[in-house]
């Protein structure tokens, strides 16, 4: 009995080592082996090449091609991207050949292969985008609370009162803005799309109160911020706070203002619809470093990294 | 059974602890792991979405037309290792410049740091930190092979630096307050270095009087310039303070050159002499900066130098391509870097 259990343990010590000496799987491509070309009695091969290429830019390549793969499920390359392609192109180049010839210098099989790898991907990249905002708008909504408004601010709460009571009364706006909005106030007498990308600007209950606002018109309150050492107080006049009749406004102002958080934001939302998953350690290791938010089963490493 | 577990039962109690936390250790150890894939087709797949699998034949495809410069890199690399013997003396100045690279690494204030080295190395055909030395070792390997060839072909290669004008200089420095209007003390130290200019050496005067602390314990000696030093982004001297250099003969000195840091907006007034113009005795020096610093002065004044002296040792090496498309590449490449003279005597 003794001795069966001693071999027990010695089995279950080895596998357990060897479970834990496990590392991940790697991709290789499938001529490896190829040679390209020898010096003295050195072979270089495709694979040496391969792993250089994965190594210097791999993850970024595979996000390129992860990214085109969704875009191509969720937009795809119809006939009316392609004429738009076509029309970019010549737009861009007036028809020049050395332009084209500059392109197959640069590694482009031909004009198609650059339309094919640069110009289709851009629009459909915009068009994604414009999906985006769609498909995910509840998110959005939630995460940068948007609104179309005007803002108001006063430097005293008097100044405040006086232009929220004359503003109530129906006077004119911009007389109201000419009076009592303080001179070093960010925004005039004109409508913006107010986020919390502005909470630099605008106090985050100003932010708050326009999102969940059920009327449009004058906010009846005077507002501050409790933080704000300068004493300013603002008054509110809401356009609108409805998502989808502003689509297209506050998606141009959310991605002039931070481009690349909404990129990736993008990319994220669809890399879960798609179910991503990375199945090279080398290229799992690199997103890690740089773009671990992209690694969307371990959301933990995106969350260590903020 | 139950007549051993209970004669055992401590024994079997931190037998099931151990058996818990190892299998925590290696579920921690390992779930960070990614599991292989193929697709239909038996490819290595490296990142799947729902309907489509990226393989590894994607990323070198896509990659590949636009890496000729890795190609290029390969292929030298493997020349210079193979035309340059490795010495004990060469081995040993490796060493060194590996170390002061994972110095570098180590005090960079980057997290990312040593993931960039590895990337830069990639791209220099080298791949990761553990071919740190292979690279070094290149380098230095490289240099030699360059000075080899520059001394055995002085006379073609030092026309184009001469148009350059190549020097090495010393200077003195003294921070002032006002330009326009000196303070006391700032005049009568500007009048004790002219006085000590007029009646001694400048190499006495800088020791003397310089406040430029790194070189004021070299009698002032500053190094190596040349017309490309007033627009390098390495030089560590006012672009106002080189030209003036440049207008000078051998053993002239400037008048007081009025500097105002752009960066700083401290404001300096500065002298700076001519030591040496002479090529030939530029490329004896036994400092190894100058040396190094006149090295690439010969390189980046002659256009595809560097690329040429790889050809002309590679015409010794035993080299053949296997893929006629790779070959192309290289050579366009080096016809390119060379502007097309590469196999020129």
């Amino acid at each position: 009995m003794k001795s069966n259990l001693k071999k027990a343990a010695v089995f279950a010590g080895c596998s357990l080592l060897m479970l834990t000496a496990c590392s991940g799987a790697t991709a290789q491509i499938s001529n490896a082996s190829d040679v390209l070309f020898q010096v003295g009695d050195v072979s270089v091969t495709r694979g040496t090449e391969y792993e250089l290429i994965k190594k210097s830019n791999g993850s970024t390549m595979a996000v390129t091609l992860i990214e085109q793969a969704i875009m191509d499920e969720e937009v795809g390359r119809g006939d009316d991207i392609k004429k738009q392609a076509e029309k970019q192109y010549e737009t861009n180049t007036s028809g020049s050949e050395e332009f084209e010839q500059s392109l197959i210098d640069a590694g482009y099989k031909d004009k198609d292969d650059y339309i094919e790898k640069v110009i289709i991907p851009t629009i459909q990249q915009e068009k994604l985008l414009d999906k985006y905002f769609e498909d995910n708008a509840k998110a959005i909504k939630k995460e940068y609370k948007p609104s179309i408004a005007k803002i108001l601010m006063c430097d005293n709460k008097d100044d405040a009162n006086n232009a929220l009571q004359a503003l109530k009364d129906g006077t004119d706006a911009q007389t109201v803005f000419d009076q009592y909005a303080s001179e070093s106030a960010t925004y005039g007498n004109e409508e913006i799309v107010v986020s919390t990308l502005l909470e630099d600007s605008i106090p985050t209950y100003v932010i708050n109160t326009l999102y969940s606002a059920k009327e449009t018109g004058v906010i009846d309150e005077v507002m501050s911020d409790d933080n704000d050492s300068s004493g300013a107080y603002y008054i509110a006049i809401l356009t609108s706070n409805d998502y989808d009749e502003n689509r297209a406004k506050i998606q141009e102002d959310l991605v002039s203002k931070a481009s690349s958080d909404i990129a990736k934001e993008c990319n994220v939302y669809y890399m879960k619809k798609h179910n991503l998953e990375i199945h090279d350690q080398d290229i799992f290791d690199a997103l890690r470093t740089s773009n671990p938010e992209y690694l969307i089963n371990h959301p933990e490493l995106a969350e260590e990294d903020q | 059974m139950s007549e051993f577990l209970r004669n055992n039962w401590f024994v079997v109690v931190i037998a099931v602890i151990i058996i818990a936390f190892v299998s925590y250790f290696i579920y921690d150890e390992n779930k960070y792991n990614v599991s292989a894939k193929s697709d239909s087709d038996g490819n290595q797949v490296v990142a799947s979405i729902d309907k489509k699998d990226i393989t590894a034949n994607d990323i070198y495809d896509q990659s590949a037309p636009f890496d000729t410069a890795l190609l290029y890199n390969l292929y030298h690399n493997q020349v210079v290792d193979q035309s340059v013997k490795t010495t004990d003396d060469l081995d040993e100045k490796a060493k060194d410049l590996k170390k002061t690279i994972e110095q570098n690494v180590s005090s960079s204030s980057s997290q990312n740091s040593e993931s960039q080295i590895e990337t830069e190395l990639a791209s220099f055909g080298y791949n990761g930190i553990d071919q740190l030395y292979d690279y070094c070792l290149m380098t230095v390997k490289e240099a030699k092979m360059q000075r080899d060839y520059i001394e055995d072909h002085f006379d073609e290669v030092t026309p184009a630096l001469q148009e350059n004008k190549p020097r090495t200089i010393s200077i003195i420095s003294m921070q002032v307050q006002d330009l326009a209007a000196l303070t006391e003390d700032e005049q009568k130290k500007k009048d004790n270095i002219d006085s000590a200019l007029s009646s001694g050496s400048f190499a006495d005067a800088a020791t003397a009087y310089s406040e430029d602390t790194a070189t004021a314990s070299d009698d002032g000696f500053y190094g190596y310039v040349d017309a490309n030093s007033v627009n390098s982004q390495y030089s560590t001297l006012n672009a106002q303070v080189i030209q003036a250099a440049l207008n000078l003969e051998k053993d002239q000195t400037s008048d007081w050159i009025e500097v105002t840091d752009s960066s700083s907006g401290l404001k300096y007034l500065y002298k700076v002499h001519v030591d040496e113009t002479d090529i030939q005795s530029i490329w004896d020096s036994k400092n190894e900066t100058v040396s190094n610093n006149i090295l690439s002065a010969f390189l980046t004044a002659n256009q595809g130098l560097s690329v040429k002296i790889v050809q002309e040792n590679a015409k010794d090496l035993d080299i053949e391509f296997k893929d006629k498309d790779v070959q192309k590449r290289i050579e366009d490449y080096i016809n390119d870097q060379t502007g097309g003279n590469s196999n020129e005597e």
